[in-house]
């Protein structure tokens, strides 16, 4: 096995069972939907269910976006029932009930709602062509940004939601790792970089961070679209609900074609995940895990994984349709084996790259993926490209969701944004401060304004 | 280019027009000899006068005086013998004046009267007299002609003594006309053209937030002027030369409409395409930012709080300093925005607005630029040298139509780009 080069493409708060959970049939060797699966909403089961067909109204749902505090998702995954208890995962329906009255009704069947394979064709063409990970839970069943830290650093530092985090955060990330061991690496984004917040990334930060149509010609770490951008009519790509899954697809596409038409794409290992499950139902109790470090929050040690992710590795070592799973027998809810976590590209990148110990406890126990490219010459060179193709954009569309106010990642991204000092320091990062308060305001609003301090920070 | 007859309802009006001045024109006086008018062979002209019998014959010591067109120029001649006027043809600058049907003859004068007058038949003959005009007025020597038999054209047999043909002077535009004319074109002008720049009166102003002085010239509009403005000048230029409210060709119209309907389709192709302009526009908006008047409003709201940190009479110190800084930051960075976004859209000079898309140089563009130019040069010509607005043929005014619509059709794409 000759990887050389590790792309990490972590899109937004969708479950596994919302975007692979027919992917197969649920047997022995797949958790997925059997399609008998419920949650009781006044009195009543809601089932889960799929549409007949895609459309931009189908695309979008959940919509509203369901709650995805920590008080939510401990809703959604205990119901009532006591939290030291196995997680019933019955709460889904009743906690989107709880959602502020919107500008439509909504009904407590959206979050149960999933997508078919050929509802969503590239990632299940990917997921079937190389390995699909049916055991990858988020870290912690909390917000984007605990989790997306995870990835970054193997801990949350206590955080259970966005927003509420130091700037910069102090944790040492893969990123400064990566950088002591001279590995290159680098982040492709679109309008701004959650990972901009990282305190061991400031200082080399113009050098690594790119905006993403670089990638297509100098192929790391990628993050999707998060805002609307009302002036370029562009519309997020994060699958975040509600933004439309199809733009989504059409990153992976661009993504995937890109490596697969590279000339080193014999030596690439390409992971796609999700950072949380954004309030759409799964059906799997997340166990039980091992907390990072000694930072609780809300009672909240970080000794649980999130709800279940998609994952989908990608490589030409892997062997056709590959169910990669760290317990083949199915996971106990107490471990070890544990789940593959966003922890996992910790673990997978120290390994192949030799970067030394672990960051902290929890990427220590995490699986690595790289049991699933057991081939041993790169021959699985899978579709030759993919293509999405998403509904036409028009302005009215745009400046709908552009209106409106940012969602909690939106707003935690402006708030990071607005605490960037003016360009990356020089020298030692300052000590981290409180971030800057919310404003209220409209996603045009702090997307342009964000954006530019991005780009000053970066220099770009 | 083929020139084609008047239509008829514009000579039917010059008809009128010829007719009212005809009798507005004092009645001819009674011969004085009841013996019938003849037709001598040998004459000799030995003054020009006007009506009233004063001189009007350069040279003279009463000289001086002008006579217009309408006016009564008497060809004083060296016998008292009555003659018959439809025996002679007035010849001004050796070009013959026909359908002067008025003439008669003045025996108290000894003079053949000709009242000088414009009627469609002798339109074209007195464009040689008229035409490309380079003052007020204009020297004119005077023959006559005796005709021929049986409706033979006549040649200039009759002149001065010793051949030399008398002069007088020709107003072409009476100075008072001629300023009121004048005063007409220039405001006409410095209104269309004259605030070109400074407003959006030729400009697409698609985004109205950028300042009328930065918004982009519009081709449509550009066409639009440059034909409303030749025509314009055209019909007060042969007015006050010709007396004439009648010179509008129906081509003009056609000339119009096609420039209209140009820049009308143009700004529907703007204004109903889901274009970046209108994206851009909508994203100004959601910033709040929905004129330019906004954007002064963010400029003063900076300058208010940079005074307020400044003011060293009454310091702001600690968070409110805090919270001015960063208000101050929040605008400018709007403002930034604001820049960054509308630069694709700010005028980039007059000829390469008109000429260019987002691409660079547009061929389409090109074209109606080009012809618009040519057909303007051809249609001054026309008017200074033949006091006439040119007509085109249908092929030309296809062609500028064609050339129109393809600008039009090439917005779609343009306007997604």
């Amino acid at each position: 096995m000759d990887i050389k080069h590790v792309v990490v493409l972590m899109l937004e708060n969708r479950s596994f069972d919302c975007m692979l959970g027919k992917l197969y049939p649920s047997d022995g060797t797949f958790e997925g939907l059997t399609g008998q699966e419920t949650n009781d909403y006044a009195g009543r089961p809601v089932p889960v269910w799929a549409a007949k067909s895609i459309n931009p109204d189908i695309a979008t749902i959940p919509d509203p976006d369901p709650g995805e505090l920590f008080t939510d998702m401990t809703k959604q995954l205990f119901a009532d029932g006591a939290v030291t208890a196995p997680p019933a995962m019955s709460g889904f329906a009743a906690n989107y009930m709880t959602l502020p009255k919107a500008d439509k009704p909504f009904l407590p069947n959206s979050v149960m709602h999933y997508f078919t394979p050929e509802q969503v064709p590239v990632i299940s063409t990917l997921a079937r062509s190389f390995a699909v990970c049916d055991q990858w839970y988020a870290s912690a069943p909390c917000q984007t940004w605990p989790n997306r830290f995870f990835a970054h650093t193997g801990t949350a530092q206590g955080s259970v939601n966005n927003g509420n985090f130091p700037i910069p955060f102090p944790a040492p990330s893969i990123f400064g790792l990566l950088s002591a061991h001279n590995v290159s690496w680098r982040v492709y984004f679109h309008d701004v970089p959650q990972s901009l917040l990282l305190r061991d990334v400031w200082l080399r930060a113009p050098l690594h961070y790119r905006f993403f149509d670089q990638f297509l010609v100098d192929a790391s770490s990628i993050e999707p679209r998060y805002f609307t951008d009302a002036f370029l009519r562009n519309i997020p790509n994060d699958e975040h609900p509600p933004h439309n899954v199809l733009f989504g697809e059409q990153l992976i596409a661009r993504v995937y074609t890109a490596l697969r038409q590279s000339p080193s794409w014999k030596n690439t290992l390409f992971i796609l995940t999700f950072d949380e499950h954004g309030g759409c139902y799964d059906h799997m109790p997340p166990p039980a895990a091992v907390p990072p470090d000694n930072f609780r929050q809300d009672g909240f040690a970080f000794d649980r994984y999130g709800v279940r992710v998609p994952a989908v590795i990608v490589s030409p070592y892997i062997p056709a349709g590959l169910k990669l799973r760290a317990a083949p027998q199915g996971l106990p809810q107490i471990g070890p084996p544990y789940p593959f976590d966003h922890t996992s590209i910790l673990a997978t990148v120290r390994k192949l790259f030799g970067l030394g110990s672990p960051l902290l406890a929890r990427d220590a126990i995490a699986p690595d993926v790289l049991s699933a490219l057991s081939l041993t010459i790169p021959c699985n060179d899978g579709p030759e490209s993919l293509s999405a193709t998403p509904p036409p954009v028009s302005t009215a569309n745009v400046v709908a969701r552009a209106r409106v106010a940012p969602n909690h990642m939106q707003d935690g991204l402006d708030r990071m944004a607005r605490s960037l000092p003016a360009a990356a320091p020089a020298a030692v990062p300052p000590p981290p401060a409180a971030m800057a308060p919310s404003l209220i305001q409209n996603v045009a609003t702090a997307q342009a304004s964000a954006t530019l301090r991005v780009k000053d920070f970066l220099r770009l | 280019m083929t020139r084609t007859q008047r239509p008829w309802p514009a000579f039917f009006l010059l008809l009128l027009s010829c007719l009212s001045s005809a009798a507005a024109a004092p009645a001819p006086a009674k011969a004085v000899d009841a013996s019938a008018p003849s037709c001598s062979e040998t004459l000799t002209i030995t003054g020009l006068q006007d009506r009233d019998g004063n001189d009007l014959t350069t040279g003279h010591s009463n000289s001086g005086e002008t006579l217009a067109l309408g006016q009564n120029l008497a060809v004083v001649l060296d016998t008292k013998t009555p003659l018959d006027p439809s025996c002679y043809v007035l010849f001004l600058n050796g070009h013959p004046i026909d359908d002067l049907t008025q003439a008669y003859f003045d025996a108290k004068l000894s003079a053949l009267v000709y009242p000088l007058t414009r009627t469609s038949k002798n339109a074209a003959q007195w464009v040689a007299i008229l035409g490309s005009p380079t003052g007020l007025t204009k020297d004119v020597n005077v023959a006559l002609g005796k005709r021929g038999p049986e409706g033979a054209p006549a040649t200039s047999s009759v002149a001065g003594p010793k051949g030399q043909r008398p002069a007088f002077i020709l107003e072409i535009a009476s100075p008072l006309r001629f300023g009121i004319a004048a005063v007409s074109v220039i405001a006409m002008l410095v209104f269309v053209w004259g605030h070109a720049k400074r407003t959006t009166i030729m400009k697409d102003n698609l985004i109205p937030q950028i300042d009328p002085i930065r918004q982009p010239y519009s081709l449509g509009r550009w066409q639009m002027a440059v034909w409303f403005s030749l025509i314009f000048t055209s019909y007060v230029f042969l007015y006050i030369l010709l007396g004439d409210l009648n010179t509008l060709p129906s081509q003009a119209l056609i000339l119009l409409g096609i420039s209209g309907a140009t820049a009308l389709a143009a700004v529907e192709v703007d204004v109903y395409k889901d274009s970046p302009p209108d994206a851009v526009n909508q994203a100004l908006r959601l910033l709040g930012i929905n004129s330019f008047q906004d954007v002064a409003r963010i400029r003063a709201e900076i300058a208010d709080r940079q005074a307020q940190l400044t003011n060293t009479a009454n310091p702001v110190s600690g968070a409110s300093a805090q919270q001015l800084a960063a208000e101050i930051f929040d605008r400018q960075l709007k403002l930034r925005t604001y820049e960054e976004q509308i630069a694709p859209y700010v005028s980039e000079g007059w000829f390469k607005d008109i000429s260019t898309d987002i691409n660079g140089p547009a061929l389409h563009r090109v074209q109606v630029v080009c012809w618009t130019i040519l057909f303007g040069v051809i249609f001054i010509d026309g008017v200074w040298e033949s006091l006439a607005m040119p007509t085109f043929s249908d092929t030309l005014l296809a062609l500028m139509g064609v050339s129109g619509a393809s600008y039009v059709g090439f917005k779609f794409p343009e306007k997604q780009q």
